[in-house]
């Protein structure tokens, strides 16, 4: 299992050929125990992707400010990370099962078709992706992420554009998933019923330039409920007191301490 | 199966009635400049069997497999860099547009010129030619990859042949099978007119002797056994491989 240490000073973007950048994250610092599931909430435009590219390697951060285990990411020795993207971004000319031995190549036919089995898609291995529904495609996703026991979890949106019932169903199957694996997780998401639902922890970013503008503990228990009573009185609470939390406007920075949560 | 077959006599068909006026057109003018097509289909046969046609077809076709090979891996490399790398793009692109607009006989002369009238020096020039075309098809594609799929790639740490051969490649074989396919038709063109300027065997060869006592039905012969082979490389080869590429891409 992984810690996690995030330091960024400011990232930015060339917008375009005018040479002029355009900041997408500002002062962001935050640790991650190993094992925790940390959920990032903010408006879109945050910069929440970025942030979770950057941990993921993808993008270009300062020296040293990404560290797993206290060790900076160039220096690192090959770690397993899983990365469920917000599309689901198989190979579209390889079959389930090859999109899946593509990140385990030494895994056996009978652990790619578990795999499958347990993702609900047994028997289909010899499909094409685009002969899958985009619920199915995306449980190959959560599938292959999963594939290599990641130490590491990294989620960006992996249920948006997805209908309720099937959101569902997958975020019910990332939570059974990881509860085996216990790998460190980092879901960006801008539902915050869904953060509740999952994280132990969650984060919220200001809009951009985007910056933690809150961090809290959620400490309730297991199993979570969608539209539980006490996880929708954590999250009426937690709006009640900071009304411009979900869109990223830090102006009421006097966070109370409420039923479930702590700061 | 029914439709198949349905497909095959619409391909079919088009090519029956050119016959058919062709045939008719030349049973009317009584030229010798326009056999009819039962005179040059004996004419073939004649080549077929007594002559030597089928050395003749299998050198040409050997020479249009090597330089096609030879091109397709040079274009498909070169194509592959510029289209990565912007700025080796830039640098090459004017020496790549002039290499385009270079007239193929040029290349064929100045090939036997410097290496002399070898084997070598014919199938060279007619893989520089096509090179260009090649390299610029590529490009396009290589520009287009998918970024998304290649942090994938990076993500889950691929080894980088399976990097290269899973996920970048596939990607261009739409441009690789494009330019496949117009390269066939091209290179065997430029094959006859090398074989006509420097070689002593080949179908370019013997079109030229055929051309010196004006053997038309022989000329069309000729032509018709070729067509013939590249519809059958369309067919088996390219056909197949198109459906195959089609599988994965929607």
């Amino acid at each position: 299992m992984i810690n996690l240490d995030i330091t960024i000073n400011s990232k930015a973007y060339d917008a375009g050929q005018s040479g002029v950048l355009s900041n997408v994250l500002s002062t962001i610092d935050i640790q991650v125990e190993a094992g925790q599931f940390v959920a990032i909430v903010g408006p879109s435009g945050a910069g929440k992707s970025t942030l979770l590219n950057m941990v993921a390697g993808l993008e270009a951060s300062e020296p040293g400010g990404i560290k797993y285990n206290g060790i900076p990411l160039a220096d690192q020795p090959p770690c397993k990370v899983g990365y469920i993207f917000q599309q689901p971004r198989l190979m579209p000319w390889l079959t389930l099962v090859e999109n899946l031995r593509l990140v385990v190549p030494e895994a056996t036919d009978s652990a790619i078709d578990a795999l499958l089995e347990e993702v609900g898609l047994d028997g289909k291995g010899a499909l094409h992706p685009r002969q899958l529904s985009g619920g199915m495609q995306r449980r190959v996703g959560i599938a292959r992420a999963f594939a290599n026991t990641p130490e590491l979890l990294l989620l960006d949106e992996p249920f948006i554009s997805l209908d309720a019932p099937n959101a569902r169903r997958l975020r019910a199957l990332l939570e059974n998933l990881w509860f085996q694996s216990k790998a460190t997780v980092i879901f960006v998401t801008h539902d915050l019923s869904e953060a509740i639902q999952l994280a132990d922890r969650i984060i919220f970013l200001s809009s951009s330039p985007g910056t933690v503008i809150q961090d809290i503990n959620i400490d309730l228990p297991r199993p979570r409920r969608e539209g539980g009573s006490e996880e929708l009185l954590l999250e009426t609470s937690l709006l009640r007191y900071n009304p411009g939390l979900l869109e990223g406007e830090p102006e009421d920075y006097t966070f109370k301490a409420i039923a479930g949560g702590r700061v | 199966m029914k439709s198949r077959s349905a497909r095959i006599v619409l391909g079919l068909l088009p090519l029956l009635s050119v016959a058919l006026i062709w045939q008719l057109s030349a049973f009317f003018l009584q030229s010798t400049n326009l056999p009819t097509v039962t005179q040059v289909l004996s004419t073939l046969w004649e080549h077929l069997t007594d002559g030597d046609m089928l050395r003749h077809l299998a050198i040409t076709l050997e020479r249009v497999l090597y330089s096609f090979c030879i091109a397709m891996v040079i274009g498909v490399v070169v194509g592959i860099v510029m289209g990565a790398y912007p700025r080796l793009n830039q640098a090459g692109d004017s020496l790549l547009m002039v290499a385009l607009n270079i007239p193929a006989l040029v290349t064929i002369l100045l090939c036997y010129i410097w290496f002399g009238l070898i084997e070598a020096a014919a199938i060279a020039a007619v893989a520089i030619n096509k090179i260009p075309t090649v390299v610029v098809m590529i490009r396009e594609g290589a520009r287009v990859v998918d970024k998304d799929l290649l942090a994938v790639a990076k993500v889950y740490k691929l080894s980088p042949a399976n990097c290269f051969f899973k996920v970048y490649l596939p990607q261009l074989y739409p441009f690789i099978m494009a330019s496949a396919r117009s390269g066939l038709s091209l290179i065997w063109k430029i094959v006859l007119v090398v074989e006509l300027l420097g070689r002593s065997n080949g179908v370019g060869f013997q079109l030229n002797t055929f051309f010196q006592f004006f053997d038309i039905a022989s000329i069309l012969a000729y032509t018709l056994a070729f067509s013939a082979i590249i519809l059958l490389i369309e067919g088996l080869i390219m056909r197949p491989l198109d459906r195959y590429i089609a599988k994965g891409v929607a």
